[in-house]
């Protein structure tokens, strides 16, 4: 067990692509961190380099305090669980998760005692003579997984182990695998593009973007006050609605203009969050979150001047919730950055007469029909507040 | 039959016509010669007039393991040294080639380019190549490095019969080794690429656990990606020994110098050489068939086996 420190690693490849960007980040002894992001952000970049499977172009990593920026991958004392588990097809199951052992010349007797160990942690005792092609899926991750904890070693490196697997096992994988390194207690750096996945996990996330670190906190703390507008947009499911509206005076407190509706803000929202007050009669960017969306029929004590009506384009009823698409004259935030500008715009969705859709999360007793009028309540004390000019949260 | 009510009239003829045609090109061109040449090691025939074909029973056979014994034998011999060649010089040195080339060093499509050359080219090139350039007494490149020009003093290198491992009579002679050295440097560009093919297709990710569990590249390739290409290990190997038994060209066209016979030498010598026996030349293609089969038999009842296994 150990601690792995990233200090303003860099990854650049000969072709010039500049991967990662001084990224820095400490996985305490026994944490489980989520590394996060979209396809192309640098994740598995990051964490190959902490295996030593990819060189590192600048800055240092350290296991245990120790500068191994230049060590063999084999003596980092590391295991990695790969995407497709990467087992030796000519291997039985209890050699593919002795293997490292073999290799280190431990005594026959030992490896067979550990790997039976292993195998029954894991329950894969039947199945320690068969070869990796006649297994299950879920199998075979075991297996992966065996053939890290078999070595006890300072750190598992996770590079998206569940995303070979159906949704099911992927939920009962990713409860074992957290009771596991929970068990263990060894510290982990797990990556993933999963956010439901890297929220559920793990101890503190951190959420990469082209790169570039854009926050790294506890799953709770990463919704309730994400940093900038892209950990607001990637964090939760449905995405946090983001819309470019004008932040105004109104009566005694303020309120955001939704081109032409307002949303009535509550009346200590400057005492909260002073940094509002430099943005008033600005245009901000509004994050609300679509569970803070609610059908007024149902909170029918919400304010008449915290409401948007709309109609709905889309009802989704998932049994425990309803998700409805709504569409609103206001434009969306659109994430751009000067480097790859145009790269990501995919176009806002919209409807037929051009309005952009947004989406709530409504209770399921709600009543609302696909093209029906509907009024929402919007909880105005929850949302967030962003910069237009360079997307961070506007707060203290 | 569910599957063939799916097809409509013309598939089926399709279907009909591709199976068919290839079938019948294969019993006419294979099986037929090799039932023929079966019966045929039975007669004895001069190869022009059916008329004079008599049916002597095993009397070929029972010749040639007296009177030609020393012909059979050192045929057999010489396709062995062939097969031990290829088998110990030119497979380990067509796989380190592929490992090394798979490691995508600067130049990779040159060299790979430059090792497969020779295999393009028939084995009757090679061996003229090899002849003229390589080992001409007077203007070869290895008499002329050694300076061995000079009349009298030119080493001959596809003449010169003598044994350099004797084996009791029989051994493997000078110019024999001559000429496996163009064989051995064809089949290296082969198993290159044969290997370099089955290596693109290992997966880099086992590479990686397998430098994380700790394997130096030695263990890697002996533990991991050789015993993992086994698929690719046994075509190469039933290369290797189809190579070996059928090699006929490349001694064909350098005039077949004394000491260099092999099995397939022997059968079209006895046929269409001046005793034009076809009985004997037959039976010497049953014993190639024999060897084949022997191969054949033994890798079959291992495949299946593995079968059995999985």
């Amino acid at each position: 067990m150990a601690q792995v420190a990233l200090d303003n690693v860099n990854k650049i490849y000969p072709n010039g692509f500049h991967a990662i960007h001084d990224l820095s980040l400490e996985v305490d002894d026994g944490e489980f961190l989520v590394l996060v992001g979209p396809s192309g952000c640098g994740k598995s970049t990051a964490l190959r380099m902490v295996a030593g499977l990819e060189d590192i172009s600048g800055g240092e990593l350290r296991i245990d305090d120790r500068v191994v920026n230049d060590v063999h991958p084999k003596d980092r004392d590391i295991a990695m669980v790969f995407q497709n588990y990467a087992l030796y097809p000519h291997m039985s199951v209890a050699d593919n998760i002795g293997f490292a052992l073999k290799l280190a010349k431990i005594p026959k007797a030992e490896i067979a005692e550990r790997v039976a160990k292993a195998a029954q942690t894991l329950d894969l005792t039947e199945q320690l003579d068969r070869k990796p092609g006649q297994l299950s899926g879920g199998q075979r991750q075991r297996v992966a997984m065996g053939r890290a904890i078999v070595r006890q070693p300072k750190a598992f490196l996770m590079d998206e182990p569940l995303s070979n697997l159906d949704a099911k096992l992927r939920v009962q994988m990713r409860a074992e695998i957290a009771g596991l390194q929970r068990d263990l207690g060894v510290t982990t750096l797990y990556v993933t593009h999963d956010q439901v996945e890297a929220m559920t996990m793990g101890d503190r996330v951190a959420v990469l973007k082209r790169g570039y670190l854009q926050q790294v906190d506890s799953p709770q703390n990463l919704y309730e006050s994400p940093d900038n507008v892209f950990v607001a947009g990637f964090i939760g499911s449905p995405s946090m609605n983001l819309m470019n509206c004008r932040l105004i005076e109104h009566g005694s407190g303020l309120a955001v203009d939704l081109d032409g509706s307002l949303l009535a803000l509550p009346d200590d929202t400057l005492g909260r969050n002073s940094a509002l007050r430099a943005f008033v009669d600005k245009d901000v960017v509004a994050g609300i979150r679509p569970e803070d969306i609610e059908d007024a029929s149902i909170a029918s004590d919400a304010p008449s001047d915290r409401r948007i009506r709309t109609s709905t384009t889309l009802v989704e009823s998932l049994g425990s919730e309803v998700i409805v698409h709504f569409p609103m004259t206001v434009s969306p935030f659109q994430i751009m950055d000067a480097e790859f500008e145009g790269e990501d715009a995919v176009a806002p969705a919209t409807d037929d007469s051009g309005n952009y859709i947004y989406t709530g999360r409504l209770n399921p007793r709600s009543t609302a029909r696909i093209g029906n009028e509907i009024e929402l309540a919007v909880d105005t004390s929850r949302m967030h507040f962003f910069n237009p000019q360079d997307g961070l949260a506007l707060r203290d | 039959m569910a599957g063939s009510s799916l097809l409509s009239k013309s598939d089926r003829r399709v279907m009909y016509g591709m199976v068919g045609v290839p079938t019948l090109l294969h019993v006419g061109l294979v099986w037929i010669p090799a039932i023929a040449t079966i019966l045929l090691s039975f007669t004895n025939w001069n190869g022009f007039r059916f008329d004079t074909m008599k049916f002597v029973g095993l009397q070929n056979y029972i010749q040639l393991f007296t009177v030609f014994e020393k012909d059979l034998y050192e045929a057999l011999l010489n396709n062995l040294w062939v097969l031990v060649f290829l088998f110990l010089v030119a497979t380990p040195m067509g796989i380190l080639i592929a490992y090394l080339l798979d490691k995508n060093l600067r130049g990779t499509a040159f060299y790979q380019s430059l090792f497969y050359f020779p295999v393009v080219l028939s084995l009757a090139v090679v061996g003229f190549i090899w002849k003229s350039v390589i080992y001409s007494p007077r203007q070869g490149v290895l008499n002329v490095i050694l300076g061995r020009t000079a009349e009298g003093d030119q080493i001959s290198w596809l003449g010169d019969s003598s044994f350099l491992i004797p084996l009791g009579d029989y051994g493997l002679s000078k110019n024999f080794l001559a000429l496996i050295a163009p064989m051995v440097w064809r089949h290296v560009g082969y198993i290159m690429v044969l290997y370099l093919a089955g290596l693109k297709s290992v997966d880099p990710s086992m590479k990686e656990a397998a430098a994380i569990d700790g394997a130096s590249e030695w263990q890697l390739f002996r533990q991991v990606i050789f015993p993992s290409l086994k698929p690719v290990n046994v075509v190469i190997m039933v290369i290797t020994v189809i190579e070996a038994l059928r090699i006929f060209d490349i001694i064909d066209v350098l005039n077949n110098p004394v000491g260099t016979d092999v099995l397939s030498i022997l059968v079209t010598e006895s046929i269409l050489g001046e005793s034009s026996n076809v009985g004997r030349g037959s039976a010497y293609g049953v014993i190639l068939l024999l060897s084949c089969l022997l191969f054949v038999v033994w890798y079959l009842r291992n495949e299946f086996r593995g079968l059995e296994e999985e």
